[in-house]
C-alpha cells in the first residue's frame, strides 16, 4: 500500500477510535510530512529504520518555520509517527507483496512440514528431539528483509537469516482469568474509587493527577530528557532499544541458564517466517537468547527464546543474583519491603493482575 | 518481617527456613539535561468539581470555549498543586466519600467476562502450615520444568544456623545430582499450590539446587502460570 493512502486509512482508523478533532489534526500535518519526505509513491512496506531516522532528523521533524521545534513537539511526531508505522504492521499495511504462504494455524507455533509454505520452514515433530548426526536442514528460501516493526512481530536473526514471529503477550488473567475486589455501597451499586487529600478539602478521581519530573528551579523536566545517574551523579550509559533492529540469536543454551532469571514478562510466539534449522531445534524444546530490549535502558534486561510442546515462547527476565552461601554465610540482607507484600490484595504483582480496585 | 517456608527433605527431615526476595536493579537517580537533580512529584490537575465541569461540557475544547467565554476565575490555590499524602476512599453515587462500603470479590473468564461475584475470603499464606509438610518426591528436569512453567518469582532459601545449613547443603546436593527441580507444595502429599501471602494468587512452587564445594544455593521458584497459549484453555 502506497504511504500516502495508508497515511489516510490511519487517519480514518483515529477518528472511528473517537480522538478528538485536534489529535486527528496534530497526526495529519505530522503524517503530511512524512508522505513528502518519503514520497506519496512509495510503499509502506518499505519503509525502513534507516529512513525513519532520517526523517527524524530531517528538518521537517525538527524545525517550524525555521525555528527548532520545542523538545516535547519533536518527541510527539516521533509517537505519532512510530504510531501509525505500528497499526499499519498490525493492519498488514506494512507488509510486502509476498507469495501466497499458509497461515500458521491458532493452536500450535511450531507445525509440522508444510512445502508449499515458503518463508514458513518446516521443523521436526515436537516431541521427537533432532539426533546429533541430522544432515544439515536445507537452507530456508530467503526471506524479505522485514520492515520496520514495532509490536505485534519480533524479528530476529539466526545464523544469518532473518527470522519473523508475530508476539502475543500472555499472563496470567489471559490464562486462567481475573480476581478483584470492587467496593459496592448501601443499595449494592458499584463505588468508583478516589484519593482524598490528607487535610480532607480534595478528592481526587482517577485521571485528576499529573506525575511529573521537576528540577531544583521547580521546571518541569520532560521524562525523554531524563539521564539516569549512578551514586555519584554520574551518567550512566544508555542502551538502545532494539525494536527496530534483528536481534541476533544466541545458543542453544543450557536449561539451567534462565533459571538464574525470574521471568517478568512473556510473550507466545507465532512462526511468520522461521527457518528450518531454528524451526527443529524450537520443536526439540531448545533454548535460546535473544539480546531483546523494548525501550531505552541503563540495564540488561535479557531474554530467552524457548521451544516448548505448545510452542515457542519469548521470555523476558531479569537475573535474580543469588549467590552461593557456606557454614559462615554473610548476615542476611534487609527486608525488601517492595517484595514483602504481606497482602496480595493490596499490590499488584509482576504481570500486573491488580488486585487493588 | 523475615519470609519463611517450611520444608521436608529426601531424607524425611524438615525445618523452616529464611527465603530472601531477589534484589531488583536499584534506580539510582535522575538528573534534568543540564546536570541538575530532579525529584518525582504528583501535582493536582482537576479535582472532583472540575471534572464535573467537564462531564457537563462532554470534551476539552467545550470546556476550554466555556472557560475563555465565561471567565471564571481559576483557583490557582488548586491547580499545579502537590497532592502530598493521599488516603483512598471511595465514593458514593453522589460524588462524596462513603463512611463504610462492602467489598466483594468480582470473578472473571479469561475473556473478561464477569462470572461470579462473592464476599471476599480470607485466605491464609500457607509457606508455613500447621503440620509439618511432605517430600512430594516429584522431580522434574529442568528442561521440562522451564518448558512447562512460567517462573515469575523466585527466592533464596537460606539457612539461620547450623543444622539448617546441613538440611539445606544436603537438599541442593541431592537436587544437583539429579540434574532436576523438586515440586514444593501444600497438602498431604506435598503437590498442592503455594500461596506465598495472604490472599495471594495459588502458585506452583519447585525447588532447584547447585553446590560449590562447601557453598550452596538453593532457590525456590514460583511459577504464576503455564506456559501455553491461551487459546489452548481446557
Amino acid at each position: 500500500m502506497k504511504i500516502a493512502v495508508a497515511a489516510e486509512a490511519y487517519l480514518t482508523h483515529l477518528q472511528a477510535e473517537g480522538k478528538s478533532p485536534s489529535t486527528c489534526g496534530t497526526a495529519k500535518r505530522t503524517l503530511a510530512l512524512l508522505v513528502a519526505h518519503l514520497g506519496a509513491e512509495r510503499e509502506a512496506g518499505e519503509v525502513a529504520a534507516e529512513d525513519l531516522r532520517g526523517f527524524f532528523a530531517s528538518e521537517a521533524a525538527t524545525k517550524q518555520r525555521g525555528k527548532p521545534r520545542a523538545a516535547a513537539s519533536v518527541a510527539q511526531v516521533q509517537g505519532i509517527v512510530r504510531a501509525a508505522l505500528a497499526w499499519w504492521n498490525q493492519q498488514g499495511h506494512a507488509e510486502r507483496q509476498e507469495p501466497a504462504k499458509t497461515p500458521a494455524p491458532a493452536s500450535r507455533a511450531i507445525q509440522p512440514p508444510a512445502p508449499t509454505a515458503a518463508p514458513v520452514a518446516a521443523p521436526a515433530p515436537a516431541t521427537k528431539p533432532a539426533p546429533a548426526t541430522q544432515p544439515p536442514a536445507p537452507a530456508a528460501p530467503p526471506v524479505a528483509a522485514p520492515a520496520l516493526t514495532r509490536a505485534p512481530y519480533l524479528d530476529l536473526s539466526y545464523q544469518g537469516q532473518p527470522v519473523r514471529f508475530a508476539k502475543t503477550e500472555i499472563d496470567r488473567n489471559r490464562l486462567y482469568g481475573l480476581r478483584k475486589l470492587v467496593a459496592i455501597d448501601a443499595q449494592g451499586r458499584e463505588c468508583e474509587s478516589a484519593l482524598l487529600t490528607r487535610d480532607g478539602r480534595y478528592v481526587l478521581r482517577p485521571g485528576s493527577t499529573a506525575d511529573l519530573y521537576i528540577n531544583e528551579c521547580g521546571d518541569t523536566v520532560a521524562r525523554h530528557d531524563l539521564v539516569q545517574v549512578d551514586e555519584a551523579g554520574a551518567p550512566l550509559s544508555t542502551s538502545a532499544q532494539t525494536a527496530y533492529e534483528p536481534k541476533k540469536i544466541v545458543g542453544p543454551l543450557d536449561a539451567r541458564d534462565i533459571l538464574d532469571c525470574a521471568a517478568i514478562r512473556v510473550h507466545a510466539l507465532q512462526p511468520v517466517a522461521v527457518p528450518a534449522r531454528l524451526a527443529q531445534a524450537l520443536a526439540a524444546g531448545a533454548l535460546f537468547r535473544v539480546p531483546y530490549r523494548p525501550r531505552l535502558s541503563v540495564v540488561g534486561t535479557p531474554a530467552f527464546l524457548l521451544g516448548t510442546d505448545a510452542g515457542a515462547f519469548l521470555i523476558q527476565v531479569e537475573p535474580h543474583g543469588f549467590d552461593f552461601v557456606g557454614p559462615d554465610q554473610p548476615m542476611l540482607p534487609a527486608e525488601d519491603p517492595d517484595e514483602d507484600d504481606l497482602d496480595a490484595f493490596a499490590f499488584p504483582d509482576t504481570f500486573g493482575a491488580h488486585h487493588d480496585p | 518481617m523475615t519470609r519463611r517456608i517450611w520444608l521436608a527433605d529426601h531424607r524425611g527431615r524438615n525445618a523452616v527456613v529464611v527465603l530472601v526476595p531477589r534484589r531488583r536493579a536499584t534506580l539510582l537517580g535522575h538528573r534534568d539535561a543540564a546536570g541538575s537533580p530532579v525529584r518525582f512529584c504528583r501535582c493536582i490537575k482537576s479535582t472532583a468539581q472540575t471534572s464535573a465541569l467537564l462531564r457537563h461540557h462532554g470534551e476539552p475544547d467545550a470546556l476550554a470555549r466555556a472557560l475563555v467565554g465565561g471567565d471564571p476565575e481559576a483557583d490557582l490555590e488548586v491547580a499545579g498543586r502537590e497532592t502530598g499524602g493521599c488516603d483512598r476512599v471511595y465514593l458514593g453515587h453522589d460524588g462524596k466519600p462513603l463512611y463504610s462500603a462492602r467489598m466483594l470479590e468480582v470473578i472473571c473468564d479469561p475473556d473478561g467476562r464477569e462470572i461470579q461475584r462473592r464476599p471476599p475470603e480470607l485466605v491464609p499464606a500457607n509457606l508455613v502450615p500447621d503440620c509439618a509438610p511432605v517430600w512430594s518426591g516429584k522431580l522434574l528436569s529442568c528442561r521440562e520444568a522451564i518448558g512447562r512453567f512460567a517462573f515469575t518469582r523466585a527466592y533464596q532459601v537460606r539457612h539461620g544456623n547450623a543444622l539448617e545449613y546441613d538440611f539445606l547443603y544436603g537438599l541442593a546436593a541431592h537436587l544437583e545430582q539429579r540434574d532436576s527441580l523438586v515440586l514444593v507444595g501444600s497438602g498431604p502429599r506435598g503437590i498442592g499450590p503455594l500461596i506465598p501471602e495472604r490472599n495471594a494468587l495459588p502458585m506452583k512452587g519447585f525447588l532447584g539446587g547447585k553446590t560449590q564445594g562447601k557453598a550452596y544455593q538453593l532457590v525456590l521458584f514460583l511459577a504464576a502460570f503455564e506456559l501455553r497459549k491461551p487459546e489452548e484453555r481446557t
